[in-house]
């Protein structure tokens, strides 16, 4: 490395010089006659004594000289140009140099492979080969990881290894907590008293950190106390400005979706600019995009909004929903996994004896056509009306969904097997009328009741006494039932209640779906182990409501038994660290193929005459792929917030509050930061030495040459 | 002969006188004193008059002044034989092409025989190098002059230098007192040189050595990488005249000033003549050092 360097390269040249002239005249001797041999002899002789070593000595004299000319020439012409400003001046006596680097995501933004981080860790480079002999320097990443922090500590010069462990360094996700970082710089430097501190902060200081500044007040002080010196430098290039339109979320409100039923999914994105944005959002499927949407971004405008999307097949699928505005490819995309299911299985639990009402029996009936009515909202919906007396049998598994359609008296001897049913993932909705025992309810399904019934709110119907349905009251409780805030919900908030039970919401287990406008709950749900228990306050046919002659009936009902079967699919887009247990064809060996396509073996057992793979999710959130025997493949996704989704640096006020707390101010380069600090230019400091060095040599080898 | 015997030096010449400074006895009477006091008009000293003293001698004043009777001593003047010794050693060939020593030399010892016959003193001739070569008896005729330029450009330098040897065989062939001037490098033993001829001033003669050097040989004066080929031996020795020229410098003044002392010491006057154009204004000048020495 040091020979590419013109001026080693021309002393190298210019001091071989004397050695090949020395050779030369060697070779070229010219024989002349003499006449005072006698005297050439003493002369000879008495410098025989003088071994061709010491003639060496000096030849390596006059050559050092001419190369320490040539350094010193360069070096002289050198300081006539501008300064190189890679690395600040080094202080008389052994430094220690802290560096706090930040490796988090944002440090990833960059053009052709000129991110902010290599640009850091260039800068970090250049401070590890200025290293002396007796210098310390401590690497601190800002990002506390899930593992221990990486830290990089070595005194004098830097080795190979040392170099091979920068390069591994590289951005990653995790939270940056800046105040915690600094208290172990101050400890590092606690290991040397007596050297000069420094303490590097290498970022791009983004927007997360604001959070972080109340929590940096003691900084100031300890800087002082130590008596160090604290460079912060921004590494990210000043007037960047990108689009950069961020996934922060995006769900459907169950890991199924029913085939052939045009299923919402909710995205929530953010704009990170200071700019309007147009970004367009598509929803792909094994790699083919099914829908594409232009949604319009305010400056800084968190926003959630449903893509559609039908799927027809049924089994297992990854769906990818993606932006082209991100700056980060990893913030620009969001996984799923969905399982496709072409059918529910739902029963229609009726009383079948003469004691129930006439329309109760009416409207099972009319809800059953309904769903079973080959068209598009209902043909992933097969409905059959059972005798409740069947409920008193174990429910059978292939059974989805119960709709317990109203019978006038609970059955106690159905109790144990509905709970058992829900317990076990089944879905079931309980729908209430006019004239039902609702006290034997309350005694006999009370595991199941999301709440007491209090009776019917009038006693008869009268047609301009009604309450209409809030479709915004849905509010954030079910992702499922979005849609009915937007045009699908002009619909069903025309739905006029005129009569339906009352609960006691006091004693509420679960939460309230949707209201009415007298704000009495139409809709509330229970979750009972794996399954869920809605009910519907109103009838199930018209003799109460409007609903079913509406538009929005059947998507209703739809949604209803869509959300109330969320347990019968295991779930597949989990948190990290949740439980994942997914049914299995048989017992054996599974490959687990992870985002960044590593693979792990893992085995499926069995339980109960049925295969399972059961494993925690993992941290790295992304779309994972279960591969197995028969074929077998099956997906699930850890969600995981993208970190740091603004990659822009703190604005100008978040600065100012940083500068006081720290009480420097920040660069806002590399460059500035080393001319302020003086650059340590190797040759402007080098030449006097040089210059003494050949005054020596010169002295010595005048009185060598004298001595020979 | 003209050419050794310029008409510059030959006008030189007549101006010129060679004095030995030690008395020499002679048969003419010459410029050159003897030791014998006699008629001239150079007094010497005075003495106490002796019966059979001639009366002319008496030194009337002292009489007058000191009532003694006292004869005065004049020098008498006899004339002067003179070998002129020349180094005819390889070593004096230097430098071909140019004005060599030997050169130089002959036409020193050119101009020196022929003040010699000038002023009718005898002049002899030794070439010598380790032996002596050719040997002309002193001699005041113009015959004997014209023999002794012959025989001194005929005679071609050759061979080693051992001028001690050949100054012990001069003092058997030279009885009568005489003056002796040798021209030779004098590139050899300092130390064995003037105990040789030291030799001869212990036998009374007059002698007087001069160095001939070329400029060269006081200061190398080369550059690069070179072989020195003894002219006398034909032995190579190789070095670098720029390594060793600061060596050799302080090596020909510590020989020269061994040569100084050495001859000083028996008397001898030594001068060191470097070869030059002008040699009839050295020569002249060595001589007006001489009689100024006298």
């Amino acid at each position: 490395m040091i020979l590419s360097s013109p001026a080693v390269l021309g002393a190298l040249v210019f001091g071989v010089t004397p050695v090949l002239i020395f050779f030369l005249l060697r070779r070229r001797k010219k024989e002349i006659d003499w006449g005072a041999s006698y005297l050439i002899r003493m002369t000879l002789q008495n410098r025989r004594k003088t071994s061709l070593w010491k003639q060496y000595v000096v030849l390596a004299c006059r050559s050092l000289l001419i190369m320490l000319a040539v350094l010193l020439l360069a070096g002289l012409l050198r300081e006539n140009k501008a300064p190189v400003n890679q690395v600040p001046r080094l202080p008389d006596n052994p430094v220690h140099r802290v560096v706090l680097l930040d490796n988090s995501v944002s440090m990833s933004v960059g053009e052709g492979g000129h991110s902010r981080f290599t640009l850091a860790r260039q800068v970090l480079g250049r401070l590890c080969a200025s290293q002396r002999f007796g210098d310390h320097l401590t690497l601190l990443p800002l990002l506390r990881s899930s593992g221990p922090a990486e830290v990089i500590s070595f005194s004098g010069p830097m080795t190979e290894d040392i170099a091979q462990s920068l390069e591994r360094l590289s951005p990653t996700e995790g939270h940056i907590a800046i105040s915690p970082i600094f208290t172990a710089a101050f400890s590092a430097l606690a290991r040397t008293p007596e050297a000069t501190a420094e303490i590097y902060v290498l970022s791009d200081f983004p927007r997360e950190l604001d959070n972080d500044l109340a929590h940096l007040g003691w900084v100031r002080e300890a800087i002082e106390k130590r008596g160090a010196r604290l460079i912060p430098v921004n590494v990210a290039e000043e007037q960047e400005a990108f689009q950069n339109v961020v996934i922060e979320d995006a769900q459907i409100g169950s890991d199924y979706v029913l085939a052939g039923i045009p299923t919402a999914i909710y995205v929530t994105a953010v704009n990170h600019s200071d700019t309007e944005v147009t970004a367009n959002l598509e929803v792909l499927l094994d790699g083919n995009i099914r829908t594409r949407q232009a949604v319009d971004f305010k400056p800084n405008e968190r926003k959630r909004f449903p893509l559609w999307i039908t799927l027809d097949q049924p089994g297992t699928r990854a769906v990818t929903v993606r932006t082209d505005h991100s700056r980060l490819e990893q913030h620009g995309q969001w996984r799923l996994s969905l399982s496709v299911r072409d059918k529910l299985k739902v029963w229609i639990a009726a009383a079948d004896d003469v004691s129930s009402p006439e329309q109760a029996i009416e409207e099972t009936e009319f809800l059953l056509r309904a769903l079973n009515r080959p068209s598009v909202g209902a043909k992933s919906i097969a409905a059959e009306k059972v005798a409740l007396s069947v409920l008193t049998e174990p429910i059978p598994d292939d059974i989805d969904l119960v709709i317990l359609a109203a019978p006038q008296y609970a059955i106690a001897a159905t109790t144990r097997n509905l709970e058992t049913f829900v317990r076990r993932g089944g879905g079931l909705i309980l729908a209430m009328t006019s004239g039902m025992a609702y006290a034997g309810y309350n005694e006999q399904y009370a595991p199941l009741l999301p709440a007491p019934l209090l009776g019917m709110a009038n006693a008869t119907v009268v047609s301009d006494q009604f309450s209409l349905v809030r479709p915004e009251s849905v509010g954030d409780a079910s992702a499922l039932f979005d849609e009915f805030t937007t045009e699908a919900g002009g619909d069903l908030g025309r739905t006029r209640i005129y009569n339906y039970m009352r609960v006691d919401e006091d004693k509420l287990v679960g939460k309230v779906i949707f209201r009415m406008t007298d704000d009495a709950p139409l809709v509330l749900q229970r979750l009972l182990g794996r399954g869920c228990i809605f009910m519907f306050t109103s009838t199930l046919g018209i003799s109460c409501n409007s609903m079913p002659v509406r538009q929005g009936f059947i998507p209703f009902w739809v949604r209803m038994a869509h959300a109330a079967t969320v347990g019968r699919e295991p779930a597949r887009n989990v948190r990290p660290g949740e439980k994942l247990v997914l049914p299995w064809p048989a017992t054996g060996r599974v490959t687990l193929t992870k985002p960044d396509q590593q693979t792990v073996e893992l085995k499926a057992n069995a339980w109960k005459g049925a295969a399972f793979v059961q494993l925690q999710a993992p941290d790295k959130s992304g779309l994972y792929r279960l591969a197995g025997g028969q074929h077998m493949v099956d997906y699930f996704t850890v969600r995981g917030v993208a970190p740091e989704g603004d990659l822009r640096s703190f604005q100008a006020g978040t600065q100012r509050d940083l500068e006081t707390a720290l009480g420097t101010s920040v660069f806002s380069s590399w460059s500035q930061a080393v001319e302020h600090m003086g650059s340590a230019d190797a040759t402007s400091d080098l030449w006097p030495w040089l210059l003494m060095l050949m005054l020596g040599l010169y002295s010595f080898e005048a009185w060598f040459v004298r001595q020979l | 002969m003209g050419d050794l015997l310029t008409a510059r030096a030959a006008g030189l010449s007549k101006e010129l006188e060679f004095f030995a400074r030690s008395r020499v006895e002679g048969y003419l009477k010459s410029v050159n004193a003897s030791k014998r006091k006699g008629q001239s008009t150079d007094f010497v000293q005075h003495r106490e008059y002796l019966p059979g003293d001639d009366i002319r001698s008496i030194d009337w004043r002292v009489f007058a002044k000191s009532d003694r009777l006292v004869t005065r001593e004049y020098e008498e003047y006899t004339n002067l034989d003179l070998i002129i010794g020349v180094d005819f050693s390889g070593s004096m060939a230097y430098p071909a092409g140019d004005l060599s020593k030997i050169e130089f030399t002959r036409r020193m010892t050119a101009m020196l025989s022929y003040l010699l016959i000038q002023q009718r003193d005898a002049v002899g001739f030794a070439a010598m190098n380790s032996q002596i070569l050719h040997f002309l008896r002193p001699n005041s005729s113009r015959r004997h002059l014209a023999e002794l330029f012959r025989v001194l450009v005929t005679l071609t330098p050759e061979g080693d230098t051992d001028l001690s040897a050949c100054i012990r065989q001069l003092l058997g062939q030279v009885r009568r007192r005489s003056a002796f001037v040798f021209f030779s490098d004098c590139f050899q033993d300092p130390d064995a040189l003037s105990k040789a001829l030291g030799m001869l001033t212990a036998r009374g003669h007059d002698v007087v050595l001069y160095q001939v050097y070329h400029p060269q040989e006081k200061t190398l004066d080369f550059t690069g990488f070179t072989l020195f080929k003894d002219l006398e031996t034909g032995e190579v020795d190789p070095a670098d005249p720029l390594e060793i020229r600061a060596a050799y410098e302080e090596v020909f003044a510590r020989h020269q000033t061994s040569l100084r002392s050495g001859v000083g010491r028996h008397g001898i006057e030594f001068q060191s003549i470097e070869v030059s154009e002008d040699w009839e204004d050295q020569l002249a000048n060595l001589l007006r050092i001489r009689r100024s020495r006298k």
